[in-house]
């Protein structure tokens, strides 16, 4: 649409899978749960820059900070396993981000089956976890995220509905940056939505005081409904905050609850940039309104790549309102999530 | 908050006008005195006068017939064909440009309305005691307000000159609480790299003190509507249609300062339009954010120390002085 990247991203989009008729929806969490890993470490993908790696695992056997992949580098649905006791979780280490390493755990320690098994315990820390075995997942001294605590709280990161007569098929949409950032989206076929988006991002326009710039935000919509216009990236989800993580500018913690911030909504034009040919995009900066308990009244910065396109669910006839529109059939370089734009290389099957 | 750009100051300007016609002339007489670095104390990005009319004589010929010093005189209001005063402002040179800026009095009765152009592409030509020069490919505002059409009283105007040659200049009648006018002239950042006029200009007066200037919610005051403002296409082939500021959702208020480093919350302001034949986002302002609630026009980030931006009642300006309201 006219408008280039800031960052240089590399693509794995629709990749396929189906877990057949008669499997059980966690087939699908699991090989949701276990691509994040795999793009991000470059083991499917092809990314090749910017990439991530495991600094401990849990395939629910054994698990420690030892830097050993237990998921594998070639996926396996028995490796991953959503438990309260013994479990699978995976500590990614970033690559060197303005000076400073993120660790980021996802860690599924959810009931299984049943909702909760769209949940999982999500948390980033600047220092380096300790511990993790089998049945407990590694100590991060510093660290916050979001708790699985069996009742709703915790990172949504997949679907619970669509069991019957099959959980997929789906696809899974990978996008890494050169400077580490990423944003991983996943789909069911036939829904015409993203049902999660697992996004870190190295913010721009950051205040110069601030060491941390890296923003995390893992959430799903778990029983999306086809056809509607709900999902991952409509009003709602990435911009409500409720699931995303930043270390403080100085450092010394960590805060949750970001939120995005959006254009007024009276301003919404009903076509695209007149000059370019774009479809209106406005920036979309992170921040928070509110002081409490690892909340801070803030603006970190804008997310770049990631725009708000005002036309999303229900705002103009005129405007495409659904996920998965592209700015060009041909070449795709951006495509519609919910309000949302961001890149593409590719037309995303939804 | 630190400032984008670097700025000169000229807070509180007081001056007592003896009606409120001559208040008007007082108020046009500093638009072109401070941006020109007659008072004020503005040193760079100064903006050169290239000709004026006292309503006596007028060309375009570098002469200022208004004077470096104010002389009521001077400034004559009357309609196009009648002698009256105009004058014609050159910005410095901007990414490649220079903008003419015409405040031409022009107003067939009333004394706080005046009409603008602006114009990027080429110099004016014409010109007399009688008539105002043509800017060509330029964008006018008819019969805008700068000044007040009741309450004379002492007034202060403020000087805001960046040294890019961005400006804000105000005007507010004392004990009102208020900014009763403001135009404004901004070098956009983050604006589309095929963009050859990154630029926004705007003029607004609330002549009856409704709202005072900054106001969001009643069609026209706030810098949102955009009716008051001017920008051309990035490829220069039209002026764009109410160009207006984007303004971030109202549910997110914060309740106080920035937790980390005790400023107050400001938010980016991009400057749009959503009209069907110039729809765009230009790019956005530096130093003017949005300020979400909390404080009344006036106050200032930093009450007891240094300064450096004012609430405009729903906007944050820079300034390095509390301006007395």
């Amino acid at each position: 649409m006219g408008i280039t990247y800031e960052k240089t991203w590399q693509f794995d989009m629709n990749r396929a899978y189906d877990p057949g008729v008669g499997a059980a929806m966690s087939a699908l969490e699991k090989y949701t749960l276990w691509y994040c890993k795999a793009f991000l470490c470059g083991h499917i993908g092809g990314a090749t820059q910017g990439l991530w790696t495991v600094a401990g695992s849990s395939d629910g056997v054994t698990g420690g900070m030892d830097g050993v992949d237990r998921w594998g580098t070639t996926f396996d649905p028995a490796k991953v396993v959503g438990s309260v006791s013994a479990r699978s979780w995976v500590v990614l280490q970033s690559p060197s981000i303005l000076g400073k390493t993120y660790w980021v755990l996802l860690d599924w320690n959810s009931t299984v089956p049943g909702t909760y098994d769209a949940y999982l315990t999500l948390k980033m820390d600047v220092q380096a976890p300790t511990g993790g075995s089998a049945t407990v997942a590694p100590t991060m001294a510093t660290g916050l995220g979001s708790y699985m605590t069996q009742s709703g709280s915790g990172n949504q990161f997949a679907l619970c509905s669509y069991a019957s007569p099959r959980p997929g098929p789906m696809k899974m949409h990978g996008m890494l940056a050169t400077d580490g950032s990423f944003i991983i989206l996943s789909s069911r076929d036939y829904t015409g939505a993203f049902f999660s988006g697992f996004v870190g991002m190295v913010l721009a326009n950051c205040k110069a005081a601030d060491q941390y710039p890296f923003y995390l935000s893992l959430t799903a919509d778990i029983t999306l409904v086809p056809g509607a216009t709900t999902g991952f990236g409509y009003a709602g989800t990435l911009d409500n905050g409720l699931y995303s993580v930043m270390r403080i500018p100085t450092g010394t913690a960590s805060q949750q609850y970001l939120y995005q911030i959006k254009p007024v909504t009276t301003r919404l034009p009903d076509g695209p940039d007149i000059f370019d040919g774009a479809w209106m995009n406005y920036p979309f900066w992170v921040g928070d309104n509110t002081v409490g308990t690892n909340r801070y009244r803030t603006i970190r910065g804008r997310l770049p790549d990631i725009m708000v396109h005002p036309g999303g669910n229900g705002y103009s006839s005129k405007y495409p309102v659904n996920s998965g529109a592209v700015d060009s059939q041909n070449n795709p370089t951006w495509m519609l999530v919910g309000d949302l734009w961001m890149p593409t290389n590719a037309i995303p099957l939804l | 908050m630190a400032t984008e750009k670097t700025w000169q100051f000229d807070m509180n300007r007081a001056y007592v006008p003896s009606s409120l016609a001559e208040m008007a002339k007082y108020v046009l007489w500093y638009y072109k005195a401070f941006l020109t670095g007659q008072i004020g104390g503005a040193v760079s990005g100064l903006w050169t006068l290239v000709g004026s009319s006292d309503a006596v004589t007028g060309a375009l010929d570098g002469v200022d017939r208004w004077t470096a010093t104010y002389n009521a005189a001077k400034l004559v209001r009357a309609a196009s064909g009648s002698p009256h005063s105009w004058v014609v402002l050159k910005s410095p040179l901007i990414l490649g440009k220079y903008y003419y800026l015409l405040l031409d009095y022009s107003q067939s009765s009333n004394d706080y309305e005046m009409n603008i152009t602006l114009g990027a592409d080429g110099a004016p030509t014409g010109g007399t005691y009688q008539a105002a020069p043509t800017i060509p490919n330029s964008s006018g505002l008819g019969n805008t307000d700068f000044a007040l059409s009741a309450n004379n009283g002492p007034v202060k105007l403020h000087g805001q000159l960046a040294t890019d040659g961005s400006f804000n200049v105000f005007m507010s009648r004392d004990n009102t609480g208020q900014f009763a006018s403001v135009m404004l002239f901004q070098v956009l950042a983050n604006y589309k790299g095929t963009d050859s006029f990154p630029c926004w200009f705007y003029q607004q007066g609330d002549s009856t003190l409704a709202h005072g200037v900054g106001y969001v919610g009643t069609s026209p005051w706030g810098l949102e509507y955009g009716t008051k403002g001017i920008a051309r296409a990035p490829d220069n082939s039209q002026a764009i249609v109410t160009p207006g500021a984007i303004l971030p959702v109202s549910t997110y208020v914060p309740s106080g300062p920035d937790s980390f480093d005790g400023s107050y919350i400001d938010w980016p302001l991009w400057i749009g339009t959503r009209d069907s034949t110039t729809r765009c986002v230009k790019g956005r302002l530096q130093d003017i954010t949005y300020f979400g609630g909390g404080a009344t026009t006036g106050a200032v980030d930093n009450p007891s120390g240094s300064p450096s931006f004012m609430i405009v009642n729903n906007f944050w300006f820079p300034t390095n002085a509390a301006p007395a309201l």
